[in-house]
């Protein structure tokens, strides 16, 4: 019940932290697109065609009335308005595309997951051997690493010279595979390091001597007791990451040529098609502070210590005045 | 008599600080990642402010003749499209980058620590309004605000680390708060405050000296970060424009060619990942010194 409590809370935190992005990324779209309606028709359309699309758009209200009315629209018809070029709905656009980018997304968190927390934890577990350093060593590199170019090079390695995999397009899953490792190895690097201090942190405590002095498998010791108490800030960071990997999927599609929505925001930025940029990017906004209260609700899972987060201010200063 | 304190602390001060510098500067020492780091980072930088005289060639000299010459002891890096050597152009490009990166960190920097001490030290209703307006640019991932921002002001280099700039400040002003936050509270703010030093006196002589060391770890890092941001934006074609050298640019511009030609777009690449790696074990090295409690 706390939880469900917690869940509509957050969430009607969410809603002015939305209205809030959506009004400027509304305001700064507009302020810099000039005129739509001359955009639309081009140069040969009379002042009656012109007048009628001004109308039709509704560019003679003020801007506040305009941003109102599109909320309204996103919140009462999934409306995000139409493209400028193509007069098609902006919702089917970003809805086609988004599972395409929240799929690559994935494909880049699974990398993270697989890769970064394995190596992390064997990192701190044999600190200070070649081990250790290696992989620090590799995880720096992997952390500085543009993503966009490890693309390019992991093209021209394993497409072009070697020829294993595809260079481009997104037809099956051989073609997920360099995107996926592309989105991915950035955040598998931060994961590592995360991973790393945060178990190394945790092996000294007693309670891991203890599972230790029960005799406990070396295994079980470092999966139940080390790595279930570490969890808390590899968890933060892998959800500060699937941002980051959507951010870095829309540099990424545009290398893989990925039909996806990062794709349709950049392609739509190049012909200052703004409904699109703005749709696509409203519903990463949303998609991101989704992932957020995810992670929060996943503490609690992990550490029951945090499910106190939980309960209300009030109760919270009731029982500190009883205890 | 506030003439005699004045004078004391100017006695004072600078024997203190420049023990404290020693100090850290000894901790680094015994540091070698972050000693390679300065190393690699100070070569890059002479490297892009002598480019004049190091590059074999201009950055912008085409010669049709040595198109898409693969490295060799003439074009150490090969040459582009328009034969032009790519040594140079990384050389030349170097100060674009470097000048992006720290100029975004700048003007990140400035706003997010002014933001964030003000939220930190007035708290209460101005610190609420201050975090939830910035939590509204938050609420996506730096790059896209970049994109976002960028694409509004439109391409070039300007724009570009203006963009960064804004898109990375709200999280700067998050890593002044906190510290602020806490420091409002102790004997010596109090002090200061009693003496009726104004908002900007007690800010900037008692509270920044004493948050320094995060502030200086975080600007490291986010020169590094935006190196890369800076280059991921012209690869998308909203940094710096074609033919400018810089390495965005340059990775953007020699995609067209890696069928055949790998080292247009490799070399800038690792251009990019040294100056960043360089940057980025600096800043783990400047944290660890500077704060010895922080490591493990």
């Amino acid at each position: 019940m706390q939880v469900f409590k917690y869940v509509i809370k957050r969430l009607l935190m969410m809603v002015p932290v939305v209205l809030g992005t959506i009004l400027i990324l509304y305001l700064m779209m507009m302020a810099v697109a000039g005129d739509p309606a001359e955009l639309i028709l081009g140069e040969n359309a009379s002042q009656e065609q012109y007048d009628e699309l001004r109308e039709d758009l509704g560019l003679n209200d003020p801007i506040l009335v305009r941003y109102g009315k599109y909320v309204w629209d996103i919140v009462s018809k999934g409306d995000f308005g139409n493209s400028w070029y193509t007069s098609k709905p902006v919702a089917e656009g970003i809805l086609e595309r988004f599972p395409t980018t929240a799929g690559l997304a994935s494909c880049g968190i699974f990398i993270m997951i697989v890769i970064g927390i394995p190596i992390g934890v064997i990192s701190a577990i044999k600190q200070y051997t070649w081990v250790d350093n290696l992989a620090v060593s590799l995880g720096m590199v992997g952390v500085s690493m543009p993503n966009f170019w490890l693309g390019l090079e992991l093209i021209i390695i394993f497409a072009l010279k070697l020829g294993w995999l595809p260079a481009s397009g997104f037809y099956g899953p051989a073609y997920w595979i360099l995107p996926g490792i592309t989105v991915g190895i950035n955040s598998a690097a931060t994961v590592m390091r995360t991973t790393r201090s945060s178990v190394l942190e945790c092996v000294r405590q007693d309670y891991v001597r203890t599972a230790r002095a029960k005799g406990q498998s070396e295994q079980k010791v470092v999966v139940h007791h080390v790595l279930r108490n570490a969890l808390i800030p590899i968890l933060t960071v892998i959800g500060m990451q699937f941002g980051i990997a959507l951010g870095g999927a829309v540099v990424v599609e545009t290398i893989f040529s990925i039909p996806g929505l990062g794709k349709y925001i950049v392609d739509a930025i190049g012909k200052r098609d703004f409904p699109i940029v703005l749709g696509g990017v409203v519903l990463l906004a949303i998609c991101f502070s989704v992932v957020n209260l995810v992670v929060d609700l996943l503490y609690a899972i992990v550490d029951p210590r945090m499910r106190t987060q939980f309960q209300g201010g009030k109760k919270k200063k009731k029982e500190a005045k009883a205890a | 008599m506030k003439k005699q304190t004045e004078s004391k602390a100017a006695a004072g001060a600078p024997r203190k600080r420049r023990s404290q510098v020693a100090e850290i500067w000894k901790r680094m020492k015994r540091n070698r990642m972050a000693m390679i780091g300065l190393a690699i980072i100070s070569f890059l930088i002479l490297a892009s402010l002598f480019a004049g005289v190091l590059a074999p060639y201009g950055y912008d000299i085409q010669n049709f003749k040595e198109r898409f010459q693969s490295p060799s002891a003439s074009h150490w890096f090969g040459t582009d499209n328009y034969g032009r050597d790519i040594l140079s152009r990384i050389l030349y490009g170097g100060r674009i980058s470097l000048k992006i990166g720290l100029v975004s960190t700048a003007i990140s920097g400035c706003t997010g620590i002014i933001l964030g001490s003000i939220a930190g030290f007035y708290g209460g209703r101005v610190d609420n309004i201050i975090m939830r307006i910035l939590d509204v640019f938050m609420a996506l991932p730096s790059m896209l605000t970049a994109i976002v921002i960028a694409a509004a002001l439109g391409p070039g280099v300007g724009n570009c680390m203006l963009a960064l700039g804004i898109a990375t400040a709200p999280r700067f002003a998050r890593v002044v708060r906190g510290p602020v936050l806490q420091l409002k509270n102790q004997e010596y703010i109090e002090a200061a405050r009693a003496i009726d030093l104004n908002f900007f006196q007690i800010i900037f002589s008692h509270v920044l000296p004493n948050v320094l060391a995060p502030i200086i770890v975080q600007a490291t890092l986010y020169v590094a970060g935006g190196i890369t941001a800076a280059a991921g934006l012209s690869f998308v074609g909203l940094g710096a424009q074609p033919p400018s050298p810089e390495w965005g640019a340059m990775l953007s511009a020699g995609r067209a060619y890696i069928v055949d030609s790998w080292w247009i777009v490799t070399f800038p690449g690792i251009a990019i990942l040294l100056t960043v790696f360089s940057l980025n074990v600096l800043g783990d090295g400047l944290r660890d010194a500077l704060d010895p409690k922080l490591k493990n």
